[in-house]
C-alpha cells in the first residue's frame, strides 16, 4: 500500500513500497472536493455561478449528513482544481450571503490526508520502511555551512564538497523511504550547497523537486507559544523533522504507524501532527463511515442553561489540596484513562448530550443535562482505542522479545496520548466534533467518581492526604484498622465500571506548599517510591525546579541531592549542610558554566518585550552575533552580570566560555529557591534557611 | 431616570431602550449588579436572556453578587466560544425571547467579530448584520437591552448607532458613578473611599432590595493550593 502521496502536475504520485524497491504510480483523475449547504435558500441555485467559477473543476448535489445528529440533505459537492484552490474558493462562497446562510465542509483538511480520505486509501505502509537520518548542527544551519554532517550516526567532517558526496552515494545506497532530519532547513541548504560546489546527480527527492509546504511560523496555543519551522516535500521520501514532530519524539516509529492507520493520515503529515490534530482525523474518518460532513466553521452554540447550572457546570475537576509536609507510607491509586472510560461508560457524546428524546430526565450528576440512551459515536469510536491499549499492555508483560517490546511500548504510547487528549478537546473553541456540555458532563461524572472513592476509602480506615483529577493519595489512619488497599479499589471498580489501580506506593511524600504560603501547591511534590526497581532512581518529581525545562543542569542536579539528604536525613540541618557546600563551590567558580545555562523558549518578538528581560539582552547578543532568534524557538545562555540591563548581562551557551566567568550571586539565589522547594513541606522557608547558613557560617569563623 | 425608592443607593433602570454600557474597567460588577438589580425590580418570573462572548459569564462573580441564589435562575446564558456561534446565537435569539424575558443582555458585543480565522470585511459584516439582528428582536418586544464592547474603536460606531442610551459607569472618589444622557447618579453618596468589589456591590444589590433579607451567599470556599 502507498504510504507517501506528492500532488504534482494536477496529479498526485503514489508511492508504495514492494518486494523489490518502490513503485510510483500516477492517479490523473483525483480532484479535491469540499461541500456546501444552504439554511434557507435552494443550495441547487449555485450550481450555476459555481460551475463558471475560477478553480472550479465541477459541482454534483449528493446526499450526506451534515453532523452526527442530523439525518442525510441534499448537499451540493464542489470539485476544484487542487488542493490549494479549496480554501480560496470556500472563503468566496462564504461571503456570497448572510453570515451563516451558506455553511461549508471538508474544506481545512491537510492535501495528503484529503486524498486518502476521499479515495480510501489507506496509508499504511505494506512493508517495513527503509530510514535514514541526517543532521546539521543548528549554529551550521544558520550559516549554510556543510563542513560537518552526521548521516546515520556517522560524522562527515571534511571538505563541503566530500561531505555532500557522502550524502549523495548514503542516499543512493539506502534509497530511504522515510528521511529523519534535525531540522527542516537541512533539505534546503544541503541542496543549496550541492547547487553552489557543483555537486553532480544530487537528488534528496526520488524525483526532481523540491517544493515547500510551509514557510516558519509561529502559532499561540493555550496561551503557548510555539514555533513551527518551515515544512518541505520531496517527491517519493517521507520527510520527518525531529524538531517539530511530537509523535516521533513521545513515541517510535511504530508508534506513528499505528497513528497512521487509525486516523488515514500518512506518515509526513502525521509526524509533524498535533495530537489534537490526529484525534480530529480519526473522527473525520469515522465521519465519513457514517456519511457525515466535516463542519469548516463551528456554527453550532452551546444550549441555553440558566447561570445556577452553569455556575455548577463550571466547577472543574476534582482537587483535594494536598497536605504539606513529608508524609510516611503514602499510596497513590489512580482510575485508569478516567476521561475516556468516562465517556464509554456514561455515553457521554457530542450528538446525544442534552437530546430532545429525553429532556426531562437528569442523568449528568449536578448539572442535571440528559443524556440518550442511543450510543453515540464518540464512546464507539474511543472503546476501541482502550481495548487496543489494554491489550497491548497485557502483551507487554508477556514479551521479552526487545524488538517486540519497543513496537508495542511506542503503540501503547501513541494511543495513551489521543486517549488524554479527547477531554481537552471536547472544550476547544475551534474542535470540529467537541462540545462543551461534553467537557462539563466529564468534569462532573468524574469529581463523582472521585468523591464516592474518597467516602470508601475513608470507611476503610485511610485518610485522603491529596486528591487531583483522576488520582487519589492516601495514608493510613494511626487508629485505625484498614481494608486492604486492593479490596477498596475492587470495590470502588465495581460500583464506578472504571479501574482503580494502585499505582504506586511510597516510602514517603512531600508535598511542597506555594511559594510564601502555608497552602500546598496542587502539582509540587516529590517522594521515594517504595520497592523500586534497583536500576531506577527510587525518586519521583513533580512541578519543582529539576522537573522545570529551563532550569541549569547543576541546580537540577543540586537539587536532587538535596531530596537524597533529605531522604537520607529526615532533617533539615543536614540538607542544609550539603546545600553550604553546593554553594560555596559556586561561589568560588567552581561550576562549569555550561552547567549553569539558562533555556528559555522566545516567546514574543524583541520590539515587543517591554522589559529588559534577561531573555531580551540575550536575544539582542543573538542578534549582535548573526543569530537572529525568531519567537518559539529557544535561546540558551548564562548569566554573567544580573546588575547590568544591557547585553552584556549574559553570555550565549553557544559563545563557549573561555573564562569561566558567571554571576555567582543570582545562581546563589536560584540555588536557594530549589532548597527551598525541598525543605518547605519541613516547615523551613527561605528565611530559616538564610538563617541556618549564616549561623553555620558564624561558627566556622569562630572555630578558626 | 433615577430611582426613587431607596434615596440613598442608586442605580439606574434599564427601561425599553437599548442601553449601551461604558463602564471604566475599575468599575468590575457594574454590568452583573445592573442585570440583577433588574431582575430584582422585576416580577419573580422575569428572566434574562444572556448571551455570551470572553467569558463575562464567569460565573464566580455573580453567584457572589446574587443576594438570592434563586436568582441565578432566572438568567439563561448561552456562551460564543466562536464568532459563528455567537452569530447562531443571536440569529437565533428571538425563538429565546418570551413572555417572561424581561432583559437582553449582550457583553463585548463586538469581541468575536474581530477574530483571525475572519477576513477584515467578514467580521465588519457579521457584526454588523448581528446587531441589526438584536435590533429586530427590540423593535418586536421592546424588551430592554443591555450592551458592551470591548473598545470604542470605528469597528464598534455599529454598536454604538444601535443604543439609544448610553450609560457610563466610571470610579470615582465618592465610589461608583453612573451618568446617561438625562442623569447622573453616584450608587452611594457621601462616605468616603470605596472600591468596587465583590462585596461593594453585593451590600448595594442587598440594601436596595430588603426583602431579600440579609445576604445569604457567602463567598465560596477558595480551593486551597490552586496556583
Amino acid at each position: 500500500m502507498a504510504f507517501a502521496f506528492d500532488h504534482i502536475d494536477n496529479g498526485v504520485c503514489r508511492w508504495s513500497r514492494t518486494e523489490d524497491g518502490v513503485e510510483c504510480e500516477r492517479d490523473e483523475t483525483y480532484t479535491p472536493s469540499f461541500y456546501v449547504s444552504a439554511e434557507s435558500s435552494e443550495v441547487e441555485d449555485l450550481r450555476g455561478h459555481l460551475s463558471m467559477w475560477p478553480d472550479v473543476d465541477g459541482v454534483a448535489i449528493e446526499e450526506w449528513r451534515r453532523g452526527f445528529r442530523h439525518e442525510p440533505e441534499r448537499v451540493l459537492r464542489v470539485d476544484v482544481t487542487e488542493p490549494n484552490a479549496v480554501r480560496s474558493v470556500a472563503f468566496d462562497i462564504r461571503g456570497w450571503a448572510s453570515p451563516g446562510e451558506y455553511r461549508l465542509y471538508n474544506v481545512d483538511f491537510s492535501p495528503e490526508f484529503r486524498y486518502c480520505l476521499e479515495t480510501g486509501t489507506d496509508p499504511t505502509p505494506s512493508t517495513d520502511l527503509t530510514t535514514m537520518e541526517i543532521a546539521i548542527e543548528p549554529r551550521r544551519l544558520a550559516n549554510d555551512e556543510v563542513g560537518e554532517i552526521e548521516i546515520e550516526d556517522r560524522e562527515f567532517a571534511q571538505s563541503p564538497p566530500f561531505n555532500l558526496e557522502c550524502v549523495r552515494e548514503a542516499m543512493e545506497t539506502i534509497d530511504p523511504d522515510v528521511l529523519i532530519v534535525n531540522a527542516s532547513e537541512v533539505l534546503p541548504t544541503l541542496d543549496d550547497a550541492a547547487d553552489r560546489y557543483g555537486v553532480a546527480d544530487f537528488h534528496l527527492g526520488r524525483r526532481p523537486g523540491f517544493e515547500q509546504l510551509a514557510g516558519r511560523s509561529t502559532y499561540e496555543s493555550y496561551g503557548q507559544v510555539g514555533h513551527s519551522p518551515a515544512r518541505y516535500n520531496l517527491p517519493g521520501r517521507v520527510i520527518i523533522d525531529r524538531s517539530n514532530t511530537f509523535f516521533l519524539s513521545e513515541t517510535n516509529l511504530d508508534g506513528c504507524l499505528d497513528l497512521v492507520g487509525r486516523s488515514g493520515k500518512p506518515l509526513q503529515e502525521l509526524a509533524w501532527a498535533s495530537i489534537g490534530n490526529v484525534l480530529t482525523a480519526i473522527q473525520i474518518k469515522e465521519a465519513r463511515r457514517r456519511g457525515v460532513l466535516v463542519p469548516w466553521n463551528s456554527w453550532r452554540h452551546e444550549q441555553y442553561k440558566t447561570m445556577h447550572q452553569l455556575h455548577e457546570a463550571d466547577r472543574g475537576g476534582f482537587t483535594f489540596a494536598p497536605d504539606v509536609g513529608v508524609h510516611r507510607g503514602v499510596h497513590e491509586l489512580d482510575f485508569s484513562s478516567l476521561y475516556p472510560n468516562i465517556i464509554c461508560q456514561y455515553n457521554v457524546s457530542p450528538e446525544k448530550i442534552r437530546c430532545a428524546c429525553h429532556e426531562d430526565r437528569e442523568d449528568v450528576p449536578g448539572i442535571g443535562y440528559a443524556i440518550c440512551d442511543e450510543r453515540g459515536y464518540l464512546p464507539d469510536l474511543l472503546q476501541p482505542l482502550i481495548d487496543d491499549r489494554d491489550a497491548i499492555k497485557a502483551e507487554l508483560q508477556e514479551t521479552d522479545d526487545p524488538e517486540r517490546r519497543e513496537e508495542l511500548e511506542g503503540r501503547s504510547s501513541a494511543i495513551k496520548w489521543i486517549l488524554v487528549s479527547c477531554f481537552g478537546y471536547q472544550g476547544f473553541s475551534n474542535a470540529k466534533f467537541g462540545r462543551i456540555e461534553c467537557h462539563e458532563a466529564i468534569n462532573a461524572f468524574a469529581r463523582e467518581l472521585l468523591l464516592d472513592a474518597k467516602e470508601v476509602l475513608e470507611a476503610g480506615g485511610w485518610r485522603v492526604v491529596h486528591g487531583i483529577v483522576d488520582s487519589i493519595w492516601v495514608q493510613a489512619v494511626d487508629s485505625e484498622e484498614q481494608t486492604p488497599l486492593d479490596e477498596l479499589a475492587e470495590r470502588i471498580t465495581d460500583r464506578s465500571g472504571i479501574r482503580l489501580e494502585h499505582e504506586a506506593a511510597y516510602d514517603w511524600v512531600a508535598f511542597v506548599p506555594m511559594r510564601d504560603s502555608e497552602a500546598g501547591a496542587l502539582t509540587k511534590y516529590f517522594g521515594r517510591k517504595a520497592n523500586a526497581p534497583e536500576d531506577d532512581s527510587p525518586y519521583k518529581y513533580r512541578g519543582i525546579e529539576c522537573r522545570q525545562r529551563s532550569t541549569p543542569a547543576f541546580i537540577e542536579e543540586v537539587q536532587k541531592e538535596l531530596v537524597a539528604a533529605l531522604d537520607e536525613h529526615q532533617e533539615p540541618e543536614a540538607v542544609c549542610d550539603l546545600l553550604a557546600m553546593k554553594l560555596a563551590a559556586l561561589d568560588r567558580g567552581r561550576i562549569d558554566p555550561n552547567e549553569l545555562a539558562i533555556k528559555n523558549r522566545v516567546s514574543k518578538p524583541r520590539e515587543e518585550y517591554t522589559h529588559e528581560t534577561r531573555n531580551v539582552a540575550a536575544l539582542e547578543r543573538a542578534a549582535d552575533l548573526g543569530k537572529d532568534k525568531h519567537f518559539g524557538e529557544d535561546v540558551s545562555y548564562v548569566v554573567v552580570d544580573d546588575s547590568k540591563s544591557s547585553r552584556e548581562r549574559v553570555r550565549l551557551a553557544t559563545e563557549g566560555s573561555a573564562d569561566g566567568r558567571y554571576d555567582s550571586e543570582f545562581y546563589r539565589d536560584l540555588t536557594l529557591r530549589a532548597a527551598e522547594s525541598v525543605l518547605s513541606p519541613l516547615g523551613w522557608q527561605r528565611f530559616e534557611i538564610e538563617t541556618y547558613l549564616a549561623d553555620r557560617e558564624d561558627a566556622a569563623i569562630s572555630a578558626f | 431616570m433615577p430611582r426613587q425608592s431607596a434615596p440613598t443607593i442608586e442605580l439606574p433602570t434599564l427601561d425599553g431602550n437599548i442601553h449601551l454600557l461604558e463602564a471604566e474597567r475599575r468599575t468590575s460588577g457594574a454590568l452583573q449588579s445592573l442585570v440583577l438589580d433588574h431582575l430584582l425590580s422585576q416580577g419573580t418570573d422575569a428572566t434574562a436572556t444572556w448571551i455570551d462572548s470572553r467569558g463575562n459569564a464567569s460565573t464566580q462573580p455573580l453567584a457572589q453578587l446574587a443576594p438570592s441564589p434563586r436568582l441565578l435562575d432566572r438568567i439563561e446564558i448561552a456562551r460564543g466560544f466562536t464568532a459563528f456561534q455567537h452569530y447562531s446565537l443571536l440569529d437565533e435569539l428571538h425563538e429565546q425571547v418570551t413572555e417572561e424575558t424581561s432583559l437582553l443582555v449582550l457583553p463585548d458585543l463586538d469581541w468575536f467579530y474581530r477574530d483571525g480565522d475572519l477576513n477584515h470585511r467578514e467580521g465588519e459584516r457579521m457584526l454588523s448584520e448581528g446587531i441589526a439582528l438584536v435590533e429586530d428582536v427590540h423593535d418586536k418586544t421592546r424588551i430592554p437591552v443591555l450592551v458592551t464592547r470591548t473598545n470604542r474603536g470605528e469597528d464598534t460606531s455599529p454598536i454604538e448607532c444601535a443604543a439609544e442610551e448610553v450609560l457610563r459607569c466610571e470610579q470615582t472618589s465618592q465610589g461608583p458613578r453612573f451618568t446617561g444622557s438625562d442623569f447622573e447618579t453616584l450608587v452611594y453618596p457621601g462616605r468616603g473611599y470605596f472600591q468596587t468589589t465583590i462585596t461593594y456591590w453585593n451590600r448595594i444589590l442587598t440594601a436596595r432590595h430588603p426583602e431579600l433579607g440579609e445576604s445569604t451567599v457567602q463567598p465560596e470556599v477558595a480551593t486551597v493550593g490552586t496556583d
